[in-house]
């Protein structure tokens, strides 16, 4: 859980972002996040470079995985990014890498987090 | 007795999706490689293999015409193809099926209900020869073609008269002797898709060691985690 501050300054909570992961899979998230790091770095990369085909790829790809890990955000942003390399958009392609970076940020803090409390 | 029969192949590139599959056929050895150059050369021995998962979208080349390759091979006539795919159009999962694959099972799949898939591909495929199979552990025997095990006692079989259930837990455990297998596993080879509480499952486990209580054959308990199977000499 992690705390978010509501406009009228209430407290509340929200579920985590790996509050959907299978318990089978649990073991193999960290891997699974740093590989999701490494597809967004080649990403920004293939952005730098104009490589459409090579982002749709990865993007394909964890569109494919990220909801099998509880990652419903990642297939989805994933998806998105898919049919932004068919418009060129480029804006657009660094918005949605720049949301996935942070959802991943997001997960691995919350890793941290539970190794503390463990 | 150690049953390392159950092979099932998997065709795919993205190692993420590899784990997914191994940890949610927790039962089956899974043998994964990501390029159809691999599989081809894994595949000439095609026999070990109780089912195969093939992705579409690989480094070098198509999944489907991959597919078409195995279909018109005599070897894997019997053995079902499953196409594992994000490219989830009614176009590829139609030209899938067209091809010869026995399933679709669209990415992002629930690792639950790609266990339910292959098992029950593999169940089909063994209809028969698998059912009509025993197995022996010590003086317990497990007929799955009567779905009933038996304990040799005093020259004869004595019905243990278990139930459905006890008998798949059984059948799990006893797949890999003095394997592990976790609550999680067991769950989701006896309930499927339905949840179960660890009490649930440690509550069969007692039923089931009452039942076996003096034969060879001991439950064990791996504390905190789930139960093996082990055969006393």
């Amino acid at each position: 859980m992690h705390v978010v501050l509501y406009e009228g300054g209430v407290m509340a909570s929200e579920p985590s972002f790996m509050s959907l992961t299978p318990k089978l899979l649990r073991p193999h998230i960290p891997d699974f996040l740093n590989r999701r790091m490494s597809d967004l770095m080649e990403i920004t990369e293939a952005i730098s470079e104009n490589d459409m085909p090579k982002i749709k790829f990865i993007a394909h790809k964890i569109r494919g995985n990220g909801a099998t890990y509880g990652l419903p955000i990642l297939s989805e942003l994933a998806g998105e990014m898919e049919k932004a390399t068919e418009t060129l958009d480029v804006v657009h392609l660094k918005e949605i890498t720049k949301r996935m970076f942070d959802v991943i940020k997001e997960c691995e803090l919350e890793l941290v987090s539970e190794k503390v409390k463990l | 007795m150690r049953n390392m029969e159950e092979q099932i192949f998997c065709l795919e590139d993205d190692k993420s999706i590899q784990e997914a599959i191994r940890a949610s056929l927790p039962e089956y050895n899974v043998v994964c490689v990501g390029t159809i150059a691999e599989a081809e050369r894994i595949l000439k021995k095609p026999e070990q293999f109780q089912a195969l998962l093939i992705d579409i979208q690989l480094p070098d080349g198509d999944g489907l015409r991959f597919l078409t390759d195995l279909v018109n091979d005599e070897r894997f006539k019997k053995m079902p193809i499953m196409i594992l795919s994000a490219r989830t159009d009614i176009s590829n999962k139609v030209m899938a099926f067209s091809y010869g694959a026995e399933d679709f099972i669209a990415k992002p799949f629930d690792p639950i209900e790609l266990h339910a898939r292959v098992a029950s591909k593999i169940r089909l495929r063994n209809n028969g020869a698998a059912t009509a199979m025993k197995r022996v552990l010590g003086d317990i025997i497990l007929d799955f073609s009567r779905q009933k095990a038996f304990r040799w006692l005093n020259g004869s079989e004595v019905d243990l008269q278990l139930t459905h259930r006890e008998i798949n837990i059984l059948s799990l455990l006893t797949r890999r002797l003095e394997q592990i297998y976790s609550r999680d596993q067991i769950m989701i080879h006896v309930w499927g898709e339905s949840f179960v509480s660890d009490r649930t499952i440690d509550s069969h486990i007692a039923h089931l060691r009452h039942k076996i209580n003096g034969a060879k054959l001991k439950l064990e308990t791996a504390k905190n985690f789930g139960y093996s199977a082990r055969v006393l000499n």
